[in-house]
């Protein structure tokens, strides 16, 4: 099967300084695939390259076959871990006008807007202005924004970060929907067992370079580890590494 | 094209569906609208307090032992001659309050250029409108002997100047020819004013609350910025017809009522157009704007928000250095200062404009000038598009140079 996602010997150096060094992985469609790493390993760097935001020092990074622009905008959902939508534009305002920049008519992503916001129980804060909801409302907006238009690839920055069990679970069920219709997820979180719950196949980086990657079984087979916490554990115990949250 | 259109419409919704925007846009017109109805009212009040004035001033009295002053132009100013031995008993009954006022003219007028006034009440206004009646009574009867009212009128009042300029050996149409020009330079004022900083917040927003990066993902550089432009440019000109509707109603008001004064034999439908000057005034004004425009965008890529907007303020004082040496503009274009904040690329459109309004830049200077303004507009323009996917996504720091002109 093609690889949605296909990252080939990539390495990226910003000013002096090289943020990664020759990471190889890749995901296939209907796959949620956990990209883990302590704060500054690289992984946020590593998907600006993929949105090309960042160009590659070397290697490649490619989504479905390609690098990708702006123009495959319709193949790709991305939650940044640093949020960002419009905080002064109505929550479906927003969902409208990433739908637009999907390809999606007006008319098109008001539905499919509205439709989520239903699905997540917001419906009735639809024209509410972003900054009136709080912070779990409005990052189930954020996730809105990304499943949009049904992309073949997404890309999740800690999304349930900060939400509370009942709709932590909602997101995950919404993730897992779009992986059984075929979506590639690429899914970074520090919270592991939502990696043990969703992940098929993970890498764990490490200032940059590649430490583990695999299935989940693989890589704690390889680790002799009962889980993926202790896996990570002991790939940053070894040098004390592990950064605080920011 | 159809992103490109959903980046203008979203920015463009984005700012004028604020509350703000209005309650902005509104406020400083309301302002001055409320300034003309006080002005409106007061002068209203003020032919109340004349009526009164006049009425009260019939009840001054005035004694005249200079023999200077004409008994005839007391009694027809309203007011009535005593004898002087009255002089007592008049000052009294002011002091009673039983007599308004009292108006003395010593028998050493000449000597002292002194006369007494006594007056009733602590009214200011009255008072000195006494004051002045006993000037006038005295300049008047000076004045008699030349003859005529006309003639005194004229002594007292002097005329006023008709003055005819002649350009390029026909006469030329004077200060009227001004208003045109010189609109479109408020015009470029008022832009700088309440437009430029649009572009500035919409780009520093983005950058603070994080959706740069999000827009970034599902849009090229190139079309954010143009839509933003374009967003800025529709967000003006909503502007510009808010206070067109309103220099419309208060011209209405102006024609239709007194409450807000014309000048005399003013007919908007009259006034003289010099096409060059014109097309020139327009083209510092679009030219301008797009610089100030990239000007704020470049500054918005370059540094977090906070800074940002700091820097910005340089290019809301910078426009204004030309009023610093503003008689040196309007009087001596030669002028080495004048020269060089005519071709400065911030202070030329305003520079520009005004010597553009009183006709003293020369075609050459304003094509030299004009073309400045649009090469540095464009390059700006291009260094924003190049510097925007680094600088959009730097949340914390200013860009630095070499990440500026590096290749990625």
């Amino acid at each position: 099967m093609k690889p949605a996602v296909n990252v080939k010997d990539f390495s990226l150096t910003l000013g002096n300084k090289e943020i990664v060094h020759k990471l190889n992985f890749k995901v296939q469609p209907g796959e949620v695939f956990a990209f883990l790493g302590a704060n500054g390993s690289g992984k946020t760097s590593t998907i600006r390259s993929l949105l090309g935001l960042y160009e590659a020092t070397s290697g490649q990074v490619h989504i479905n076959g390609r690098q990708y622009t702006a123009k495959d905008a319709h193949t790709l959902g991305y939650l940044p871990e640093e949020r960002g939508l419009y905080t002064r534009v109505s929550a479906i305002d927003n969902l409208i006008y990433f739908g637009e920049m999907k390809g999606m008519t007006r008319a098109e992503a008001r539905l499919a807007g509205m439709e989520f916001l239903e699905e997540v129980g917001l419906a009735d804060k639809a024209n509410l202005k972003l900054k009136k909801l709080s912070g779990g409302q409005q990052q189930k907006v954020q996730l809105g924004v990304a499943v949009m238009g049904n992309p073949s690839v997404l890309i999740l920055d800690e999304p349930t970060k900060g939400l509370d069990p009942v709709n932590r679970k909602l997101l995950l069920d919404i993730v897992e929907q779009h992986r059984e219709q075929g979506a590639a997820v690429i899914y970074i979180t520090h919270l592991m067992e939502e990696v043990e719950r969703l992940a098929d196949r993970i890498l764990i980086i490490k200032d940059g370079k590649s430490e583990a990657y695999g299935t989940v079984k693989e890589v704690k087979k390889k680790f002799n580890a009962t889980s993926i916490e202790d896996v990570f554990v002991s790939i940053y115990k070894e040098t004390h590494d592990v950064k605080g949250e920011k | 094209m159809s992103k490109l259109r959903s980046v203008i419409r979203h920015e463009y919704a984005t700012v004028v569906k604020q509350k703000g925007f209005w309650v902005y846009m509104i406020a400083m017109p309301v302002i001055f609208l409320l300034i003309f109805l006080l002005i409106g009212l007061a002068s209203r009040s003020d032919n109340t307090s004349i009526e009164k004035v006049t009425n009260d001033l019939k009840d001054v009295a005035v004694i005249d032992a200079s023999g200077l002053v004409s008994e005839e132009l007391v009694r027809s100013s309203g007011q009535v001659p005593f004898a002087a031995s009255e002089y007592d008993s008049l000052r009294k009954e002011v002091e009673s309050g039983d007599r308004k006022g009292l108006i003395y003219y010593p028998a050493d007028l000449l000597k002292t250029a002194q006369y007494d006034v006594y007056v009733s009440g602590v009214d200011f206004i009255f008072s000195t409108s006494v004051t002045e009646v006993g000037k006038a009574l005295l300049q008047g009867s000076l004045y008699a002997p030349i003859g005529s009212n006309e003639k005194i009128l004229l002594a007292q009042n002097g005329a006023e100047a008709v003055t005819t300029t002649y350009a390029n050996g026909t006469t030329s149409v004077g200060f009227t020819r001004f208003i045109v020009p010189g609109a479109i330079t408020a015009l470029f004022v008022i832009i700088l004013m309440f437009s430029i900083g649009y572009i500035l917040t919409s780009i520093s927003d983005e950058k603070e609350n994080r959706s740069m990066e999000m827009a970034l993902t599902y849009l090229s550089p190139r079309t954010l910025i143009i839509g933003k432009l374009v967003a800025v440019v529709l967000i003006t000109l909503t502007q510009l017809l808010f206070f067109a509707a309103l220099a419309a109603i208060t011209l209405l008001i102006a024609l239709t009522t007194d409450f807000i004064q014309l000048p005399a034999n003013f007919d908007i439908t009259a006034l003289p157009v010099d096409l060059t000057s014109v097309l020139f005034a327009l083209g510092f004004l679009i030219v301008g704007f797009i610089l100030f425009a990239a000007c704020m965008a470049l500054i918005a890529v370059l540094f977090p928000a906070k800074q940002a907007l700091n820097f910005s303020s340089f290019f809301y004082i910078l426009p204004f250095v030309p009023s610093w040496f503003i008689w040196t503009v309007l009087t001596d274009p030669s002028n080495p200062v004048v020269q060089f904040i005519t071709y400065f690329p911030i202070t030329a459109p305003t520079t520009s404009l005004v010597r553009n309004t009183v006709g003293n830049i020369s075609v050459g200077e304003a094509t030299l000038s004009l073309s400045i303004m649009a090469a540095t507009a464009f390059i700006v323009l291009w260094l924003v598009v190049k510097v925007f996917p680094k600088g959009a996504l730097e949340f914390q720091n200013p860009l630095s140079l070499r990440a500026i002109f590096s290749k990625k």
